[in-house]
């Protein structure tokens, strides 16, 4: 075939342009994207506690079959109340483990005695992580009060989805990206709590480095959850800002 | 075994495990439909058990039901999770089982080619393309009538744009408005919609710019030398009031509506944004505003509220050859400017500095370099005599960027720099006299410092704060209160020398601490504002638990002022509060609201407020 | 506390606001006890993976690759390729439970382009490109046995018919609309929707939504009897990897040689990939075929534009998937009296007691954003169908059996079917075993 073969160089040469022009693109798309990447690092989801109403969906939308999303204490934000308005019921009969007072639909509050002060008498509660399903009962039983116990994605369990499928439903749009290193969202107050603490631990920490270490890192804790909130409200102002001009224009 | 018997076994295998596969996923979908439809965690009947317990909370007979219902109920919770657990990997493996057999199968029973006829070359390309333009055709006739029974089928009754949002909130009935809010100030930008200002208004067109002179031009001379300090009382000429410490002796407007305009002495659109807040001298309201390419200073008049003027502050090819990188929040002028009733003094996020005369000619400008600030360049500017005090924190504590400035008022030169151990900050310093000597106090990470205005030697310093300190220092007395949201607030004695951490420090505490608005301090109370809309009082020189926490639904920016014996709150929404406050109780006495955000702080000034919003400034005065 | 009783309903709702509120009242808080010997402690948040294990997968998946890359080209062995494919599904699939795959990190690679917020992790891009490159040099060895979505398809496709090919052009544009799709609501940041309808996912982690679980053993046993549905008619990342396959460095072949035009390979593509030999129109037909060219070059800007206005209709709906936009409608729907009740969203909202016009002015603006991708994804639909007619209309002449490069994956099922690679595999000595190409040639003369 005579006649074919210059066509097919043609081709070739078509598609070797081609290639060559692709691979360049892919290497400047790659380079731009590397750019880009060195602002942060890998991303996980997580759910901003003030802006959480509670409403359940963590138990019912996480792909897992029980949720990644638990309920966490701050303790510092703890009443160590006797009557637990996040472990009790309203109604409840007795202050015991009975099942028509306690608020946990799978039991998952671990209530332990702590001491009696004053004639007060001060509980610790923690959460048994297996057990809980993320309803979030206990949360709004809490905002009665303290709100020391709040809902946070549990990186351990969590399957790192490209979109998480709680943050699709969070009525509140509470979910946010938030890098890995960071892992947590405090409340703002668990954060000045926190921060707080950590600066006293600071200061009373004399000679215990141990210590000074500990508390550094509290405060440290919270003044990167200071700001990424600051990072959030400007990326929203920006958002909103760039809205506006394309409204000027 | 044969390969038609191993065949026929794999294909019965496959065909088992598949009909296995099927039941599997079957019972688990019914299981599924069942746990949604009653979910033993939400199972009505244990509500209407509760409900009955509740109602006669000392039958031991119900009680005891409860709990079996309970235990049942939650029983029942755990089993259907190891019931679609158990189930997902029987039906896993059953699959697993399925494909293999069926691939067994497939294998052993390879159907084997066998070509039909085939027809020429030429007809089959160009049937197939024939009735391939066919398919594609209609697919896009598919596709089309999609979009149309969607567009059709999914109407909206909502706005579209801005524009028929605007017609839209004009035609819906106020009683629409859940909360009887007012429906036209409510959207800021939507002013097509809102009832003509009050005063003269947005002018600056009219506003013609005095041409930058040229640079050998004769301009006049100014009156030499430094305001009194009685000059400086009777005016506004730097952030939080004459010294800064946000103090004022006068009174408040009372009543006034920003919808109706009533008690709205004017309000004027400032041209740039901006959250740096106005400044007074006599009838003069100075401001900044800028954005990425523009840094402008405003002069209006305070009676009308007209734009005297606007003028660009010149900037070098250095100060302009990249954007700073700030944040949005922050902005491009967010320093205040200072005046001394000669010259008004600004600075911008990218370090140019520059004096005008009042009439709006250049009378120097500098730059300072762009600064490496995280948030963008905040500090206000002050003044001591004739000095121009610029506080330029920047960088990380290490590269040792950060700076202390006095330059000579007239002529931009600098007097004395201070190399300052800290990094970048947005706090303002305050100029105080203890026991007649004056001192520069300022805040920064970690360091509260004091320098002598003369030649700049740190007087003292005291370690006391920490992270990004945004709060300027007040101070009262010998007593200077440094704030930040880390770790708290400090009281701290004025009067030492060197390192004063451990020899000067009256009182610490942390609740309430403010992270943007500056404290205020009487010779009784410490004030903390904190963003998230809580007042902290604290005993002045006790310090210890805080005496009371005030609430308010907003968030904060703006620095209190006290006026009288009121204190002035104005929220990041625009609200407006007005707070008495003892050693016993804070009470809110007044709420208005300014009917747009507002992150600035304002003049008090002859009962008047002059206040910026995000697009206006505004004089609220009852009507004379 | 039987006060309490009564309270609680109350109490609830207000609570459920004070959440919504920055932050708690302070005053109203119960202090922390001063405890004698108790040390509060401090919770903290379990850490994420090691980011190593991101690295490990993708080095996996250069490794994967390479190696699907030397089987197609260089060993041709169908049983290796097969191995590759079962281990590739039990790590990318069962074991690395799906996130993040090539597929979806299209979505994060657009994201990352329009908001300059989202930072998106080095080895997001290396998933996206590696694939991409090694197509442009091997072809659709991504698709053959490293994808484990491909991989699920692959190994159920047992008992394989051939899709006609007019429904095969037709459907094949899919993918393209739904890459369109994927980018705009990326772009927009509102959804992920190749992840939110990823039919197998769900099955790697043998939990999810049941929808999307019934939808992917739906598209699993239609797989068995029409091979690769998923690939051959929605995936996006396979359009992508079609286009570029186009132009390949180097591609597999079905002889290991010489192409004898046996026709014994013509059916064996499970995918209908194989392209028969074919002759440009006769000279006759010629003018007719140019004429129907002309047309279509014509008609191309015409689909274009129409399908951009098209696709102007389309904002409100396509805006539809935003969070905002449907608490707007449904907040507005109550208002109206059109529905009874409050949903949890339309709750929260009118607890923060932030005026509804805010909301309406979000949506006016989310609307107008998304009006211009709206009509980019329109004028992107009209292009694909134009290039599709156009490229109907070019006839272009093939001497021998091969693989279409844009829709072959392979996959090397075609290779045992061919005589001459029996030959090489040592199967048979002679192709004269399998074909009798005397009589072929006389059937063709006949």
């Amino acid at each position: 075939m005579p006649d074919s073969s210059p066509k097919k160089d043609r081709r070739g040469f078509l598609n070797d342009a081609l290639r060559t022009t692709s691979v360049i693109a892919l290497a400047g798309a790659g380079g731009f994207l590397a750019g880009r990447r060195s602002e942060g690092e890998p991303m996980v989801w997580q759910l901003d506690p003030d802006q959480c109403i509670g409403c359940g969906h963590c138990a019912t939308y996480c792909v897992l079959d029980v949720s990644a999303v638990k309920c966490v204490n701050c303790f510092d934000m703890c009443g160590f109340c006797d009557i637990c308005t996040g472990y009790f019921e309203m109604n409840y009969l007795a202050l015991d483990t009975a099942a028509e007072n306690q608020l946990c639909p799978t039991g998952a509050i671990v209530r332990q005695f702590i001491e009696e002060k004053s004639g007060q008498r001060f509980y610790e509660y923690t959460i048994d992580v297996p057990l809980c399903i993320g309803c979030g009962k206990c949360v709004i039983g809490c905002a009665l009060m303290n709100g020391s116990l709040y809902l946070q994605v549990e990186h351990d369990r969590c399957l790192d989805c490209n979109e998480c499928a709680i943050a699709v439903a969070c009525p509140t749009q509470a979910f946010h990206r938030i890098p890995a290193s960071q892992a947590e969202i405090l409340k703002r107050r668990a954060e000045a709590v926190l921060g707080a603490r950590g600066r006293r631990m600071m200061r009373d920490a004399g000679d215990d480095t141990q210590r000074y270490r500990e508390g550094a890192e509290l405060l440290e804790r919270a003044l990167t959850q200071r700001r990424w909130r600051q990072q959030q409200q400007s990326a929203s102002s920006a958002s909103s800002g760039s809205e506006g001009t394309a409204r000027d224009a | 075994m044969t390969r038609w018997e191993q065949y026929l076994l794999a294909f019965r295998c496959a065909a088992v495990s598949g009909i296995f596969v099927a039941v599997v996923g079957a019972l688990l979908l019914v299981d599924y439909t069942q746990r949604v439809a009653e979910d033993p965690l939400n199972a009505p009947e244990y509500f209407e058990l509760k409900q009955q317990l509740r109602e006669d909370p000392n039958n031991e007979a119900l009680i005891a039901e409860f709990r079996t219902l309970d235990e049942r109920l939650r029983t029942a919770y755990f089993e259907q999770r190891r019931f679609s657990w158990w189930g997902s990997w029987l039906m896993f493996a059953g699959a697993i089982l399925c494909v293999a057999m069926g691939k067994w199968a497939a294998t052993l029973h390879r159907r084997l080619p066998h070509p039909e006829p085939m027809e020429s070359p030429e007809d089959l390309q160009q049937n197939d393309h024939r009735t391939g333009r066919w398919a594609v055709a209609g697919f896009g006739g598919l596709v089309v009538l999609a979009v149309v029974g969607l567009y059709g089928l999914m109407p909206s009754s909502l706005p579209s744009d801005r524009q028929q949002l605007a017609a839209w909130i004009g035609s819906e009935a106020v009683s629409d408005m859940p909360r009887g809010m007012t429906t036209p100030a409510l959207i800021d930008d939507l002013a097509a919609t809102r009832p003509a200002l009050p005063g003269p208004g947005a002018a600056d067109g009219a506003v013609e710019a005095p041409k930058l002179p040229p640079p050998d031009a004769d301009l006049p001379p100014l009156p030499s030398g430094f305001p009194s300090d009685e000059e400086l009382q009777a005016n506004w000429p730097r952030f939080r009031g004459w010294d800064g410490l946000g103090i004022v002796q006068d009174r408040l407007p009372s009543d006034w509506q920003i919808e109706t305009g009533e008690g709205i002495r004017w309000k004027t659109e400032v041209p740039l944004p901006g959250n740096s807040s106005p400044i007074l001298w006599n009838d003069r309201i100075f401001l900044t505003g800028a954005d990425e390419q523009h840094r402008e200073v405003f002069c209006f008049d305070a009676s009308t509220g007209q734009l005297l003027w606007r003028q660009e502050v010149p900037s070098t090819p250095e100060s302009t050859a990249e954007v700073p990188k700030l944040m949005e929040a922050t902005g491009y002028a967010a320093p205040t400017p200072v005046t001394d009733g000669r010259r008004v003094y600004a600075i911008f996020a990218n370090g140019d500095l520059a004096a005008f005369d009042f009439e709006g000619r250049v009378r120097w400008a500098r730059s300072l370099g762009i600064p490496k600030n995280a948030y963008g360049h905040a500090s206000s500017l002050a003044m001591y005599q004739d000095r121009l005090i610029v506080q330029f924190d920047q960088g990380i504590r290490d590269e040792e960027l950060s700076r202390l400035f006095a330059l000579d008022a007239a002529t931009g030169q600098t007097i004395w720099e201070d190399v300052r151990d800290v990094p970048n900050s947005w706090s303002s310093p305050i100029v105080i006299h203890v026991d007649d000597q004056p001192q520069i106090i300022t805040c920064a990470d970690p360091w509260v410092m004091a320098n002598s205005p003369a030649d700049g030697s740190v007087l003292w310093r005291a370690d006391n704060l920490r992270g990004d300190v945004g709060p300027s220092p007040v101070a009262v007395g010998h007593t200077v209160y440094a704030a930040n949201e880390f770790p708290g607030v400090a009281a701290i004695r004025a009067d030492g020398q060197g390192d004063v951490s451990q020899t000067h420090l009256l009182w610490e505490a942390d609740l309430g601490a403010p992270d943007t608005a500056s404290p205020l301090a009487t010779e009784e109370l410490v004030l903390l504002l904190a963003s998230y809309g809580i007042l902290t009082c604290y005993d002045a020189t006790e310090g210890g638990d805080p005496l009371w926490e005030l609430d308010f639904d907003a968030s904060f920016t703006s620095s209190p002022t006290l006026v009288g014996d009121q204190i002035l709150l104005l929220g990041e929404d625009g609200e407006v509060y007005v707070v008495e406050a003892t050693a016993e109780e804070g009470r809110i006495v007044a709420e208005n609201h300014l009917g747009e955000p507002c992150v600035t702080s304002p003049i008090v000034s002859d009962g008047r407020i002059i206040v910026r919003g995000k697009q206006h400034l505004i004089c609220i005065e009852p009507n004379p | 506390m039987p006060l309490m009783n009564d309270a609680c309903r109350i109490g609830i709702p207000l609570a459920t606001a004070g959440l919504m509120a920055p932050v708690a009242v302070a005053s109203d808080l119960i202090p922390v006890p001063d405890f004698t010997e108790y040390q509060v402690p401090v919770s903290m948040p379990p850490a994420p993976d090691h980011p190593l294990w991101e690295w490990l997968n993708v080095s996996l998946l250069l490794a994967a690759l390479l190696a699907a890359s030397y089987i197609a080209l260089v060993s041709r062995s169908r049983r290796n390729m097969f191995l590759l494919t079962i281990g590739s599904l039990i790590w990318f699939g069962f074991l690395y439970e799906g996130c993040i795959c090539a597929i979806g990190s299209i979505q994060n690679v657009v994201l990352a382009v329009f908001d300059t917020s989202y930072a998106i992790p080095l080895t997001v891009v290396l998933v996206f490109l590696l694939p991409l490159g090694f197509t442009l040099f091997f072809g659709r060895v991504f698709c053959a046995a490293v994808c484990p979505l491909g991989a699920i398809q692959e190994i159920v496709a047992v008992r394989t018919t051939r899709v006609p090919s007019w429904l095969d052009h037709s459907l094949g544009l899919f993918p393209y609309i739904y890459l369109g799709l994927a980018v705009i609501y990326a772009a927009t940041g509102t959804a992920f929707v190749i992840c939110r309808y990823d039919p197998f996912v769900p099955m790697f982690r043998l939990s999810g939504d049941v929808n999307m679980l019934i939808f992917g053993g739906a598209l699993l046993v239609m797989g068995v009897f029409i091979g690769r549905p998923y690939c051959r008619y929605l995936c996006p990342y396979g359009a992508v990897l079609a286009v570029l396959s186009r132009v390949s460095k180097w591609h597999t072949r079905i002889p290991p040689d010489e192409c004898i035009k046996c026709r014994l390979c013509e059916d064996s593509c499970p995918y209908g990939a194989i392209e028969r030999p074919s002759m440009p129109p006769a000279r006759e037909t010629r003018p007719a075929a140019r004429r129907s060219l002309a047309v279509m070059l014509a008609l191309a800007p015409l689909l274009v534009i129409g399908a951009a206005g098209l696709g102007w209709l389309m904002t409100v709906p396509l805006a539809r998937l935003d969070h905002n936009v449907r608490l707007a409608e449904r907040i507005h729907a109550e208002d109206t009296g059109q529905v009874e009740g409050m949903t949890d969203a339309s709750e929260a909202f009118r607890n923060t007691g932030q005026p509804k016009e805010e909301l309406l002015a979000m949506v006016a603006d989310i609307r107008s954003r998304i009006r211009l991708f709206a009509v980019l994804l329109g004028a992107w639909t009209g292009l694909v169908v134009a290039v599709k007619l156009i490229s109907l209309s070019v006839y272009r002449r093939r001497d021998e059996y091969q693989p279409d490069r844009s829709r072959c994956v392979s996959c090397g099922r075609c290779y045992w079917y061919c005589p001459c690679e029996q030959v090489r595999l040592g199967l048979i000595d002679d192709i004269s075993e399998l074909v009798d190409l005397e009589t072929e040639e006389a059937k063709a003369a006949s």
